[in-house]
């Protein structure tokens, strides 16, 4: 006999993966968890901050490292039956495919619990200023040309 | 074949967690032995403050969290040179564990994929 009660979420774990992905600090991260939310429904994303150090990055001095970059990490427990749709999704969305756009990669996980919402709860609303910071940091990422190359290179324009 | 399509694949992940300022030491020992990159952020969990205490108080302990992405060929001597840089076999100072990836994707040089085309 489980310990569990059959009717607890956790006494039906689904097969689920960990898709996990390194951005810049450039408010890709928080786009792409309303993006997820909205577009296909994932709730299981969560985001923490890092410090990152690039394979491309100039080399700091001999025995030490390169300026690190803050960047900001993203894991999303998704279903297994959905992982290649979301993996896809989630590396157009944050458009990866740029110098410098970041990194994601999947995992396995044995199990996973739902996870679901209150119903009847709105959404909280952003503030003005935390709108315009994210924009204003987009745009400059845009705007700035690459330090390693002179150009921005992106594949997804060409 | 568009830079999109490409994944990477045969890759593994190698999880570091060692007391708050022996991160960097470690990095740098993962990139002499090949690893490209690693993200780090602070956690907090147990350790030796927090065994011996602190009049009376149990202290967590700060720690960082490395994660480094590596080739599944590279995965023993890079996890060979994080114990010896981290001295991960003295009691106290972190342990690590390498998760198996299915695949990855991220930027790839043009040029890279071209010679990838060309491989077949």
């Amino acid at each position: 006999m489980s310990a569990v009660p059959d009717d607890s979420p956790t006494a039906h774990p689904a097969a689920s993966k960990l898709i996990t992905g390194t951005f810049p600090d450039d408010g890709t991260a928080q786009d792409l968890i309303k993006a997820l939310k909205a577009d296909k429904g994932i709730i299981t994303a969560n985001m923490y901050p890092c410090r990152g150090l690039g394979g491309a990055d100039e080399p700091g001095g001999l025995g030490s490292l390169p300026a690190a970059r803050p960047v900001q990490v993203v894991s999303v427990v998704v279903p297994a039956d959905r992982v290649d749709e979301l993996f896809n999704y989630i590396c157009n969305e944050a458009n990866i495919y740029r110098l410098g756009g970041g990194f994601v990669y999947q995992s396995t996980l044995h199990s996973a619990t739902p996870f679901s919402l209150p119903k009847d709860i709105k959404d909280e609303k952003r503030s003005s200023s935390t709108r315009r910071i994210g924009a204003e940091r987009r745009s400059e990422a845009r705007d700035t040309p690459d330090r390693r190359t002179g150009d921005r290179r992106d594949l997804q324009s060409s | 074949m568009k830079n999109r399509e490409v994944f990477l694949t045969d890759l593994a992940l190698i999880t570091c967690i060692v007391q708050r300022g022996l991160g960097d030491e470690i990095v740098i020992a993962a990139r002499e032995a090949g690893a490209l990159g690693a993200t780090i952020n602070y956690a907090r969990g147990t350790g030796i403050r927090e065994r011996l205490g602190f009049l009376g108080v149990a202290v967590e302990v700060e720690k960082e969290v490395l994660n480094i992405v590596v080739a599944t060929e590279q995965v023993d001597i890079v996890f060979s040179s994080i114990s010896l840089a981290g001295k991960l076999d003295t009691p106290g100072m972190g342990f690590m564990y390498v998760t198996p990836l299915e695949k990855a994707s991220t930027y790839i040089p043009p040029t890279v994929v071209e010679k990838l085309e060309e491989r077949g």
